[in-house]
């Protein structure tokens, strides 16, 4: 398969501009290549997203989709996998329906080790509805809904992600679409729940891109050793500079297995008599 | 009979083994059981009642009382029938009153056989079975079935309780086997499972709040025999959407809640209605608003559910009135939901979900009745095509050749985002015109029930397990009176409800809630208003004596 | 070098190639100037890396073999320019900045 199969009729909405357009394009190229090497049939593919720029993707994908409600991308994508754990899904939240809204969801499906990968859009502001704070915002930053700016402490999501048990915990940057779509590829090869928060600038509401990026640089090119769970966490504290690539990952029986086994609930079509069972009330 | 104690005394278990043991006799039982939210302390009690004839509620008078405390002692004393006997552990509490007392060192018992307290429940109900004249073989059987290999010593004190009372207490009366098949003594949360099996769940999602625990506490043992996976995800939102996502991947799924669950699940039962994903959620009700009473009943969330999820879009209403209905209904339910795409609701509460009753249950009347799924290779697949009936043909993802596309946006035949004035409307119109299909399905499906004389002047009108006081309140009035019972209330069965409002004289509305509202329901769908009403909203299931003078008044009799 | 944003002014059409003005000085092999005008790719900037066509959400480009080209073998050809939405993901990411859209 090539990429442009699954360029979707829709028009785009994007803004010019827009990093997004990087993250669509690496995702189609991923899409791709999962069809091509064999891992996946074109029609076990499933992207959920949730409602935010980010959410269009679902739009501009030519692939099932489940585009859900805000804030809610995980709890679909765990029922998907548990009816049908042959699918392969990829789930999309911003970092306002991930962090936010959604905060809850993202806790437990890294702690039950769900095998999806989650990507999260975050370019530290809620966009689609013109402009507020997201736990991910940076203190000072002014928006309608914080207009002396921010006071609010940002969290971590790799801080957040590590204490929550993920297996697989990395930074990507919308400015470097290559290496995302390598991050990509990893996480979807991952065996459990592939977290990737991707730095990006809303060109509308908040162009960091080129400050972010004389400070990005590649941590797995300088030795960092992705098992150990300390090193990933400090590496996450860095500001100074900003590390993108795979901090931590480490295997860990998935949920699916843990919960059916092998079994694929959309397969199984017989029903039990329950003549036994009205014996036991009776 | 009425069984009390505290909380942490076992006494709900020893009430439904007890109602299990008539059961297993041929008789009718019931058994209805009240606790506050709890685990240890306060006052549980149970109420027993059996019979030769089928019986649908508790009676409030006893003729025994079984007590493994003093306050339970003091709190039923005054429910004795005059001939009543109070069964009571003495090494905890004291009788002295006018009633025949039977004292029964329980606890020395259990110290003697180097148990533990809980188990006095065993020689208490030991020592019942002795006061009613069955055999100890029957108890012994009936533990060995609750217990499995730990009944040993439950075994032994029922043993010890029923030599103790054969030896010191005279016979109450000797319960016969009656020449009669037993049917299951079943409760409404075993019965609702059960059915969704039958029409193909697969999948039970859920977050524990009584009532509907009750549910989850059947179905999480018995999954593999009723071959299906249970999930406790992290709280309700996560509950609803999880139910949509594995329904979307093609496997039928049901949700359990209570009222309040239900309203945190509001966003994800609206996008039910939008991305048509089939999904049954069973509300429980119980005495509201907010927490309210938690552990109590109540029928005040009708309008709720009827108008749930914002936006307009069909949704399929049941509310069953005993274990059978639950069991047929939400059968049918699930079924409903995935030929027509709209999510189905099993509207039943804290009576009727934990209590037992002695009820046939014909497992052939539930089958899988199949959805209308996309045959073969279309030219391009559309999740949702237009159609004569609104009803698209589904698929799921894994379809060879198939793209599925469902969304929380409106959308268009693809699924695609449509924000135009044409696309929105199209769309709205086409989730709507599926109602027209329910409605004639349900047309061919049993909406109403009625009893009593179907010529009476006299008609009560109500829906839910008010049907089982009802019932019991109709053998005790000497006038004829018939019940419509609702089954359906979305789609409403106007069709059936308008004639028979139209042929009745006196029309009175009873239901468990204090504003009326099936009565509102029956005004805006048949334009009918019932004046007189008998409401309440107590945490308690209507008692058939208390009822029967509520409708003498309501009716004007002298 | 980056493309010049003012090229439309300072250069003058040469030639069409593949449905779009090429603009010149063109003296292959050396030179080949900037081919297109909404979406403009200037060869004698374009390294051939290539990243434009990867993310192009409409599939503008089409990567053509150069010969003798100082800078590289491979460039950029806005084949169907006509298609662009205007999202600059091409320019925004271009190493070289070879890319100039049409604003």
């Amino acid at each position: 398969m090539d990429m442009r199969e699954f360029d979707s009729p829709t028009k785009n909405t994007w803004c010019p501009g827009c990093n997004n357009f990087g993250i669509l394009a690496v995702v189609k190229q991923v899409l791709a290549e999962l069809v091509n090497s064999g891992k996946a049939k074109p029609e076990e593919l499933v992207i959920v997203s949730g409602v935010g720029c980010h959410g269009k993707i679902s739009d501009y994908v030519k692939v099932n989709s489940f585009y859900c409600l805000h804030g809610r991308v995980l709890p679909p994508a765990m029922g998907i996998k548990v009816a049908n754990q042959r699918l392969k899904v990829i789930a999309f939240a911003g970092d306002g329906d991930a962090y936010a809204e959604g905060i809850s969801h993202v806790v437990h499906a890294a702690r039950r080790n769900l095998d999806v990968t989650f990507v999260v859009h975050d370019n530290e502001v809620f966009a689609l509805t013109t402009s507020q704070v997201t736990p991910t915002t940076k203190i000072g930053f002014r928006t309608k809904s914080a207009p002396k700016g921010s006071f609010e402490t940002p969290l971590n999501p790799l801080h957040l992600m590590l204490s929550c048990g993920a297996t697989f915990v990395a930074r990507g940057f919308s400015g470097d679409p290559r290496h995302l779509k390598s991050l990509l590829i990893e996480a979807v090869r991952h065996r459990g729940f592939g977290f990737i928060d991707v730095l990006q600038e809303c060109v509308t509401f908040n162009p960091i891109r080129e400050k972010y990026a004389s400070k990005i640089y590649d941590l797995n090119k300088e030795g960092h050793d992705v098992t150990n769970f300390s090193a990933a966490w400090e590496k996450a504290c860095e500001v100074e500079r900003i590390p993108i690539g795979i901090f931590y990952r480490v295997e860990k029986e998935i949920y699916e297995k843990q919960l059916l086994g092998d079994r694929i609930l959309a397969d199984e079509g017989t029903i039990p008599s329950i003549k036994k069972v009205l014996q036991e009330f009776t | 009979m009425a069984i009390g104690g505290q909380a942490g005394d076992g006494l709900m278990r020893a009430a439904e083994l007890t109602g299990r043991m008539f059961n297993r006799l041929g008789l009718h039982a019931f058994v209805f059981n009240d606790y506050g939210s709890l685990i240890r302390g306060g006052h549980n009690f149970c109420k027993i009642r059996a019979s030769s004839r089928q019986v649908w509620l508790h009676r409030g008078s006893v003729e025994l009382i079984a007590a493994v405390n003093q306050d339970t002692i003091a709190k039923h004393e005054n429910e004795l029938t005059e001939d009543g006997r109070i069964l009571y552990d003495s090494d905890v509490a004291k009788y002295e009153g006018p009633h025949r007392a039977l004292p029964i060192p329980l606890t020395t018992m259990v110290k003697q056989a180097g148990g533990i307290s809980i188990m006095r429940n065993s020689a208490m109900i030991g020592a019942i079975a002795c006061l009613y004249g069955i055999a100890q073989g029957l108890v012994s059987e009936i533990l060995n079935q609750a217990y499995g290999d730990k009944a040993t010593k439950n075994i032994e004190l029922a043993k010890t309780g029923y030599e103790y009372a054969e030896k010191n207490f005279e016979q109450i009366l000797k319960v016969e086997a009656i020449g009669r098949n037993p049917t299951p003594f079943i409760s409404g949360a075993e019965a609702v499972a059960l059915g969704a099996v039958k029409a193909g769940m697969k999948l039970y999602v859920t977050y524990p709040m009584t009532p509907s625990t009750a549910i989850l506490n059947y179905v999480g043992p018995n999954q593999d025999e009723l071959g299906i996976v249970l999930v406790h995800p992290e709280n309700e939102i996560g509950v609803a959407n999880m139910a949509l996502g594995a329904a979307y991947a093609g496997v039928r799924t049901m949700v359990g809640t209570a009222g309040g669950g239900f309203a945190l699940m509001q966003e994800a039962f609206s996008m039910a209605g939008q991305s048509e994903i089939p999904v049954v959620f069973a509300v429980g009700q119980r005495v509201a608003p907010a927490v309210g009473a938690p552990t109590y009943t109540a029928q005040a969330d009708l309008k709720f559910v009827l108008n749930a999820g914002h936006g307009e879009f069909p949704r399929i209403v049941v509310a069953p009135g005993d274990p059978e209905e639950a069991f047929v209904k939400a059968g049918e339910a699930m079924n409903l939901a995935w030929k027509y795409q709209s999510p189905a609701i099993v509207l039943v509460d804290k009576h009727l979900l934990e209590s037992y009753m002695s009820i046939g249950i014909d497992e052939s009347k539930v089958w899988v009745e199949p959805a209308k799924v996309a045959e073969g290779q279309e030219e391009e697949y559309k999740r949702y095509r237009f159609t004569d009936s609104g009803v698209s043909p589904i698929a799921f993802p894994g379809k060879a050749g198939a793209i599925i596309k469902v969304t929380s946006y409106e959308h268009n035949e693809y699924g695609y985002a449509e924000e135009t004035p044409d696309g929105i409307e199209k769309m709205q119109k086409k989730r709507l015109l599926k109602m027209s299909s329910i409605i004639q399905d349900l047309k061919g499906r049993e909406t109403v029930k009625i009893h009593g004389t179907p010529a009476a002047e006299n008609l009560v009108v109500a829906w839910g397990s008010t049907k089982g006081a009802i019932l019991e309140t109709m053998a005790l009035v000497n006038k004829p009176l018939k019940f419509l019972q609702i089954l359906y209330l979305s789609p409403f069965p106007e069709w059936e409800v308008s004639r028979h409002l139209r042929a009745a004289k006196n029309v009175v509305l009873v239901e468990g809630n204090l504003t009326g509202q099936l009565g509102s329901l029956i005004t805006e769908h048949t334009g009918f208003h019932i004046k007189n009403t008998v409401l309440k909203n107590d945490g308690r299931p209507f008692d058939p004596v208390l009822l029967a003078g509520k409708l003498q008044e309501a009716f004007g009799w002298t | 070098m980056p493309i010049d944003p003012d090229f439309m002014v300072k250069r003058k059409k040469v030639g069409t190639h593949s449905g779009h003005d090429v603009w010149g000085p063109v003296n292959p092999p050396k030179e080949l100037g900037i081919h297109g005008t909404s979406v403009a790719v200037d060869w004698d900037v374009c390294n051939g890396d290539a990243i434009c066509s990867e993310v192009c959400p409409v599939n503008v480009f089409d990567m053509v073999e150069v010969q003798g080209h100082p800078t590289s073998n491979k460039k950029s050809d806005p084949a169907r320019e006509s298609d662009c939405i205007k999202c600059l993901a091409c320019e925004i990411n271009c190493p070289t900045k070879a890319i100039r859209i049409e604003k």
